[in-house]
């Protein structure tokens, strides 16, 4: 590469397809750290994996786990700006907990790790829900999208979208038992089941029982001085 | 199927037998419309400036249309066709020489009179009301400068004029003088509750557009606030009416001929009703009450309601599906129409949440005329609710002092269950225990009316002389809770249920289940012991399972229901946005989903959601789109005189009659009617046999002997008069086939299809069950129905649901139909694996191979 030419005015530069294509471009061997900026391209790029998008799922508000070999992986943070990511960017308190990061970081590790697996972190992070259970090919659903009606949003219809979310329950009711009664079917049996053994089950309990008598019987007749004689004590 | 002439040739003696109905119809209507000749028949249709009327003398005019109105009347008579005939100028010429000077004025011309009219009417005519309601007479306006209403500001007036106003000589309105029945009245009126608060009403009905105002029963203020509105409002100046709505049939009718009364009017004409197949008003009217459901179907076509000056919607609290779309539309209404006044009146303590939903309207609250009244409830849960009030009833005639008893109970049968068993119970009493007369009086909706009037009778007097007091118990659904006021209640049995719709979208079932009831509900049953006394009111449960058990307050109607027919009106109200419409308690998503897919299936809708001319066609009839598809589509299939039957016969209550006592005759004589193929060719049996010269002989007797009821059926008759009026309005064809013809009653069975085809089951395997197309339920038939014979597809018309699923009313149909009538529905790619698909799957196969096997012949 000739500086004299880059720095020449660009009246003066050749224009391209003159011998521009002479020119070669240089290339170094990577360094053992990758460049700030080669990393910040890599972070941008979305990718589709579906470990990724589940973490998009669950991590809506740009809280992320950060793992603990950032560099390796590729995460996509959505809503986040990868610089805030770098540590030396980092303001001393969390978006999300407002809490000091570095109060229950470890220094020995990365700060973020630590931080973010804190209780006080995770009970701060909003909770996604599973999306709606409906049938996106409906046609009623297409009708009421087109008005503006999200169903994964969570939200009524009306002006306010405080509507109910649900139909209301029916419950078949067909016998003349009181309010506040309970029904005979939701009583629990009061007398003892009857249980079905087979042989070795009934062999097991008889052993267990006869074990136990005679540990009774042994704790009530003992006679210490009966087993000193014996030479057991 | 190009036999359509030669069918419709053959089948001139069935038609002709219909006309013959038809032709009655006619005639009545005819009628109807003879309303509006007298319409014509005014002196000037023209509004005249206010200094003219001044001028002229009020009496006069008033002869003038005494005059007219009277020779209108005949010549109603002597013509048939009046409408074109009655040239109100003939009329006038020899009867009136008077004003003739001023006929020869074009604008006195009733036929130009559009010509004239001022922007205000504009609005009002466009919709086409312009030559019959809303119309000012110009007598109504002579009548009231003369009057005392002359003076009246309008929306500033108060307490002390109107007083002044009604004390007469004569009526504000129509200028009669005032009988002596209307000062008695009078009287009474002003010691309701309400009218203490004249004054504070009317300031707060003048400043805002919005006002919430709570009475309990008994304040008067359903009869009373629509007559403070009007001697404020003026209607009649304006050229408007004042509505007021009612959620029930019966109430508006009643409450009309009440108001009609206190304002000293006959019914129609300055004070009317409107309802569903009744209309009651002329264009002097100034006053309708109505059910909240016309004022929707008006709304349809005065998508800004411009005939009105005040909305009143009374028995808010009811929250009726009709009453809650309605305030959704009033308040897109009001925003378009700050002219436009609103009322809403609720009976109960919910008012708040109206409030706030009306944009924090102001608030009038009435005490009734309300007593104390002692609550008890059980220490320990009830095993059996009915055995635990039956014993309540008789221990509370035992025990308690002189007063009557009001039990609340679910369902019809159960009531009358109860009813024979509290009447044993009494007499033995009496008999042995010389317990006072005891009177049981059933009340439910479908009691015919002269029975629910019964409940009124007065108590029975004791049995001799200085014996214990008699009383009288009225078992009753919840209709007594809020709609239905009997004085005389002291005692109030109430178990805690009551029976309530509720709507499944999932697998599109609505039912009636007996549910708890709500505390707001516990609390209303509770007041109406405290009517003429204080009263007592015993609950069969513990006060922990009223805390802990009973929601707040009941479920509004909007969210147990089937939405289709509402997301039609409100389509057709130009209301597109279901979303964001702002109805108070709007519905949970998948109803609305699956009213719009239910919709979309029945071709009302089309693939975007927009309205086809179906829909439009279909939302005119008052009838669940399912059936008006069916009333539609019916001439295609050559027998729309029979589906026109079958539909009425389909929104009536039950026609055949099963009475405890006579189970197996009613039986034996439904099987007389029976159709091998099922329980709507049943029905339609009943129907013709009933309009056949034998029944109509003596239809109250043959009904009693054939187990069917004559209400039911003639309700149906009414229903399907008024139906095929809107056919013909909307030129839908009224064909028969012979009844020869052998595909007479599968016409009528294809025809079923084509509304019910998303009603349809099919049997599973060898065993008596059947299974849903789509929904999967497993169902059995209903006990009740006619077929014999085990068929593989069905269509139904309900589907009951108790411990088994059971449909009802059913009627064999072909798969082949299904597909041919219903294609997208039954659109092979669109189901899953299953018992259904591979029988569709099969029928498809047999129609190709048929069809080959035809085309080789060739």
């Amino acid at each position: 590469m000739s500086d004299k030419e880059d720095c020449s005015p660009w009246e003066q530069q050749r224009t391209f397809g003159a011998g521009v294509k002479r020119r070669r471009i240089d290339f170094v061997a990577a360094a053992a750290a990758p460049t700030q900026a080669i990393q910040l391209a890599r972070r941008t790029t979305p990718s589709i994996s579906p470990g990724d998008r589940y973490l998009n799922i669950v991590f809506k508000n740009g809280a992320s786990t950060e793992d603990h070999d950032s560099t390796s992986t590729e995460v996509f943070k959505p809503g986040r700006s990868a610089t805030q990511l770098q540590p030396d960017l980092k303001g001393p308190f969390c978006e999300i907990c407002n809490l000091p990061i570095d109060a229950i970081g470890d220094p020995t590790s990365t700060v973020s790790t630590n931080h973010e697996s804190t209780i006080a972190h995770m009970v701060c992070l909003t909770h996604s829900h599973p999306p709606s259970h409906l049938d996106r090919s409906r046609q009623g659903l297409k009708y009421l999208s087109s008005y503006g009606w999200d169903p994964d949003s969570r939200q009524g219809l009306g002006a306010t979208g405080k509507g109910v979310r649900a139909p209301i329950k029916a419950k078949v009711k067909n016998d003349t038992v009181g309010l506040g009664a309970k029904t005979k079917g939701n009583k629990k049996p009061q007398g003892a089941k009857v249980e079905r053994m087979d042989a070795k089950q009934v062999r097991k309990m008889d052993m267990e029982d006869r074990r136990k008598r005679e540990r009774l019987r042994e704790m009530f007749y003992r006679n210490d001085d009966v087993e000193k004689y014996l030479g057991g004590g | 199927m190009d036999r359509r002439p030669d069918l419709q040739g053959q089948g001139r003696f069935k038609r002709r037998k219909m006309e013959d109905t038809d032709s009655r119809n006619s005639a009545e209507s005819d009628d109807d419309g003879g309303v509006k000749v007298g319409n014509f028949a005014q002196p000037t249709e023209v509004k005249p400036k206010k200094e003219d009327l001044d001028a002229r003398p009020s009496r006069h005019t008033e002869g003038i249309d005494q005059l007219v109105e009277k020779t209108s009347k005949r010549k109603r008579k002597k013509e048939e066709d009046a409408e074109e005939a009655s040239d109100p100028y003939i009329a006038r010429q020899h009867e009136e020489p008077v004003p003739k000077k001023k006929e020869l004025d074009p604008r006195a011309n009733p036929y130009l009179a559009h010509r004239y009219e001022e922007p205000a009417e504009d609005e009002g005519s466009y919709n086409g009301y312009s030559n019959g309601y809303g119309r000012p007479t110009n007598r109504m306006n002579g009548v009231s400068n003369a009057s005392s209403l002359a003076r009246f500001p309008r929306h500033k007036s108060t307490a002390a004029m109107a007083k002044n106003a009604e004390d007469g000589p004569n009526n504000p309105f129509s200028g009669q003088p005032l009988s002596s029945q209307y000062f008695s009245i009078l009287k009474t009126r002003r010691n309701l509750p309400v009218h203490q608060q004249r004054d504070e009403f009317l300031q707060m009905y003048q400043k805002s557009q919005f006002l919430v105002f709570v009475g309990e029963t008994g304040s008067g203020k359903t009869t009373q606030i629509p007559q403070f509105v009007l001697f404020d409002d003026q209607p009649h100046i304006q050229r408007k009416l004042v509505a007021c709505t009612q959620p029930r049939r019966v109430a508006a009718m009643s409450v009309a001929q009440r108001v009609a009364n206190e304002m000293d009017v006959t019914l129609g004409d300055e004070v009317g009703y409107n309802i569903r197949f009744e209309d009651v008003t002329s264009q002097k009217t100034i006053l309708k009450y109505m059910t909240d459901g016309m004022l929707l179907r008006e709304a349809m076509n005065d998508n800004n309601l411009n005939r009105y000056s005040t909305i009143i919607l009374d028995e808010a609290h009811e929250r009726t599906l009709a009453t809650d779309t309605l305030m959704g539309l009033l308040k897109e209404v009001a925003q378009r129409r700050p002219d436009l006044k609103i009322v809403i009146m609720s009976a109960t303590l919910d008012a708040q949440k109206f409030q706030s939903y009306f944009n924090d309207a102001p608030l009038l609250a009435v005490p009734g005329r309300t007593h104390p009244v002692e609550i008890f409830y059980t220490p320990e849960p009830e095993r059996d609710y009915v055995e635990a009030s039956l014993r309540t009833v008789l221990q509370i005639h035992a025990s308690e002092p002189e007063g009557d008893i009001l039990l609340f109970l679910t369902g019809e049968e159960e009531i009358e269950d109860a009813c024979r068993k509290i009447r044993l119970e009494a007499d033995e009493m009496i008999r042995e225990a010389d317990a006072g007369p005891l009177t049981v009086y059933p009340l439910y909706g479908t009691l015919p009316p002269n029975q629910q009037q019964k409940i009124f009778d007065p108590a029975p007097p004791p049995s001799k002389k200085g014996g214990r007091p008699g009383r009288k118990c009225i078992v009753s659904t919840n209709i007594a809770e809020t709609s239905l006021t009997i004085d005389g209640i002291v005692y109030v049995v109430d178990p805690g249920f009551s029976k309530q719709k509720i709507y499944n979208p999932r697998i599109r079932v609505e039912s009636l289940l007996i549910s708890p009831i709500s505390r707001a509900s516990a609390q209303q049953r509770a007041g109406r012991a405290g009517r003429t006394r204080p009263g007592k009111c015993f609950r069969l449960y513990t006060e922990g399972a009223f805390k802990k058990e009973l929601i707040e307050t009941t479920h509004p109607e909007v969210l147990r229901s089937n939405l289709s027919s509402t997301v039609l009106d409100l389509k057709k109200l130009g209301i597109d946005d279901l979303v964001h419409f702002d109805l108070m308690d709007p519905p949970a998503p998948e109803t609305l989903m699956r009213a719009l897919e239910e919709l979309n299936y029945l071709a009302c809708l089309d693939d975007e959601g927009n309205l086809t001319a179906l829909g439009k066609l279909a939302s005119e009839f008052p009838l669940d789109p399912t059936l008006a598809v069916m009333l539609i589509s019916s001439p295609e299939f050559y027998c729309s005189n029979e589906v026109l039957s079958l539909t009425a016969l389909l929104s009536v209550p039950q026609v055949f009659v099963r009475p405890a006592s006579a189970r197996k005759r009613a039986d034996e004589m439904k099987s007389l009617f029976a159709h091998p193929d099922g329980d709507h060719l049943t029905m339609l049996n009943v129907y013709h046999a009933f309009k056949g010269p034998e029944a109509q002989a003596n239809p109250k007797q043959w009904c009693h002997d054939h187990f069917v009821s004559l209400r039911a059926l003639q309700s149906a008759d009414n229903v399907r008069q008024q139906l095929k009026r809107i056919m013909e309005t909307h030129e839908i064809e009224l064909v028969s086939a012979p009844f020869e013809d052998k595909n007479y009653y599968t016409n009528i069975r294809r025809a079923l299809v084509a509304g019910f085809f998303m009603q349809v089951a099919m049997k599973e395997g060898n065993s008596k069950t059947y299974v849903t197309v789509k929904d999967n339920q497993n169902v059995i038939l209903h006990p009740s129905t006619v077929l014999q014979t085990e068929s593989d597809w069905l269509l139904y018309n309900e589907f009951v649901l108790t411990t088994k699923n059971y449909i009802r009313t059913v009627t064999t149909v072909k798969p082949e139909w299904l597909m041919d009538i219903a294609p997208t529905y039954y659109d092979i790619t669109e189901f899953g694996k299953g018992p259904v698909k591979s029988a569709l799957q099969r029928t498809i196969d047999k129609v190709r191979r048929k069809e080959a096997t035809k085309g080789r012949k060739r």
